[in-house]
């Protein structure tokens, strides 16, 4: 199984008999009457012209769930109920987009993906100050980790325990640089096997696939 | 977020009301989270209304609008398609989707007016292309086309724009989607003649009024749904409102008064192939009909 970060929170999850998944794509071409971008929102970045068998999304957010970017006939996952598509298994968990709850930015789904063995979680834009014990039981087992960062992320991943944490959204290196078993590598792709993963978690930064070129 | 309980209550009101005056097939049974209604409940009107029951056909389907470029189309046997999904925010009003399950999902251009699929619930397709291809055992075709050229958005985004053709249960349907110049013949070619035709009719981001109608009598469908227009639900104050569609057009059926109809239903006679409109009815005539559904709140 094969994880690429195109960049933001959108990723290609290529199982081994070659399903692809598109998790929140991201709108890169904002234009005057569409809602606001996100704030220091990058225009020139490109977007992400590739085929996909299933687009799963976190939330309606415009900076998660671009599909017209996406080529192909894709089947669309929004979270709900537990199912299986070309033998990949999707889940979901409800969360709060941040800490403010209802008079807050809405609602957003944790994404769970299960395949080749492997279990990973796509956090999208979660930013609640702390999971609620039944969001933790409903997350279950984690391999890998695809979560953005924020004050809440470190007490998370000591709860969650992940073998992998590859962050997203905009989070930065600098911001990473401290938390122990970091790295930051310079390729897009990475490929995992379930019996392959390691025992101390691992922190890998990917390297963008899709930079706008200044 | 806040409002949707309150925008719910509201909502069942009004179709309680629309459904109780307009005597019609919309038991109110469901909410909105679980479908916007069911085959089992127009089943059992028409077991309670004989009147209902003449003419009942095998091949019926459903179209109800939620607003914009907004349908929710059930096929005879439950398959439904959603067109055009919107966001709603300042200017546009309308209620949006709460995760209303389908089996495919179709999307005209990349404008957030069209391709919000987040509150489209289910495991659906996401049909946006050209060419052909079937799903649930629905034929689809896309036929490229484009927005309005002059308009500032076109000059930022390749304005690209797909008309979206399928036949459910016999009867074809084309939706426009934000189509914004006159068809070429090719195009005009490709999508024949539609039964139904879902054509926006608000101008400026998509075609002028004038060029609305030209497109309407050049493919000459049997029923012409109007959408993408101003309303009380839709603030551009630039748009047209669906008056200016409808001067000096005969044959239209308006529904779009608050005691109204959302739902409509239609049914092919499968001996002479003329499709008709079932609910809320009656016909005005056989030539080319205008129905104004009114959007669900």
């Amino acid at each position: 199984m094969k994880i690429k970060w195109f960049n933001v929170s959108s990723f290609l999850i290529t199982t081994d008999k070659g399903t692809r998944i598109i998790t929140d794509p991201y709108f890169h071409n904002y234009m005057p009457e569409d809602p606001a971008p996100p704030p220091g929102w990058d225009s020139n970045r490109p977007g992400i012209a590739e085929a996909a068998d299933v687009i799963a999304l976190s939330h309606g957010h415009f900076d998660h769930s671009y599909i017209w970017a996406v080529k192909g006939v894709p089947r669309l996952y929004t979270g709900g109920e537990t199912i299986e598509i070309k033998g990949v298994r999707f889940s979901s968990v409800v969360t709060w987009h941040d800490n403010y709850g209802q008079g807050g930015r809405g609602l957003n789904n944790i994404i769970g993906i299960e395949t080749d063995g492997i279990r990973i979680m796509h956090m999208g834009d979660y930013g609640q100050k702390m999971l609620y014990d039944e969001q933790l039981a409903k997350i279950g087992r984690v391999d890998i980790l695809l979560t953005p960062w924020g004050d809440w992320a470190l007490p998370l991943l000591s709860r969650l325990k992940p073998k992998v944490v590859i962050p997203m959204h905009h989070t930065t290196a600098d911001q990473m640089k401290n938390v122990k078993g970091f790295t930051q590598i310079d390729v897009s792709e990475v490929e995992f096997k379930s019996n392959a993963l390691p025992s101390e978690m691992k922190v890998i930064m990917l390297k963008a696939s899709l930079e706008s070129s200044m | 977020m806040n409002g949707g309980i309150a925008r719910r209550t509201l909502f069942k009101k009004l179709f309680a009301f629309s459904a109780f005056s307009a005597g019609s097939i919309l038991s109110f049974k469901n909410n909105m989270f679980t479908g916007i209604g069911s085959l089992e409940s127009t089943e059992a009107n028409a077991m309670e209304n004989p009147d209902y029951a003449i003419g009942r056909s095998k091949n019926r389907i459903t179209i109800d609008y939620i607003g914009m470029s907004c349908f929710v189309i059930t096929s005879a046997n439950g398959t439904r398609i959603i067109t055009d999904p919107f966001l709603a925010d300042k200017k546009i009003l309308h209620s949006q989707l709460k995760k209303e399950p389908a089996d495919v999902v179709t999307v005209s251009c990349g404008h957030y007016a069209h391709c919000n699929v987040s509150d489209v619930g289910g495991v659906p397709y996401i049909y946006k292309i050209t060419g052909t291809t079937e799903l649930k055992g629905i034929k689809f075709r896309g036929i490229a086309s484009r927005h309005l050229i002059m308009h500032e958005v076109a000059v930022l985004n390749p304005a690209e724009n797909i008309i979206i053709c399928f036949e459910v249960d016999g009867i074809k349907i084309c939706h426009l989607g934000a189509l914004g110049e006159r068809l070429s013949d090719e195009q005009a070619k490709q999508i024949g003649t539609p039964d139904i035709l879902m054509v926006p009719v608000g101008g400026v981001s998509t075609m002028p009024v004038n060029v609305a109608t030209e497109v309407c009598s050049r493919l000459n469908p049997r029923f012409i749904l109007p959408m993408h227009y101003r309303s009380e639900r839709c603030l551009y104050p630039e748009w047209a409102g669906v008056d200016e569609f409808l001067k000096d057009k005969k044959n239209v059926l308006r529904c779009d008064s608050n005691i109204g109809s959302s739902r409509l239903e239609f049914a092919l006679d499968e001996h002479k192939q003329l499709l008709t409109l079932t609910s809320p009815g009656p016909e005005l005539s056989s030539g080319t009909q205008i129905i104004v559904p009114r959007f669900v709140y």
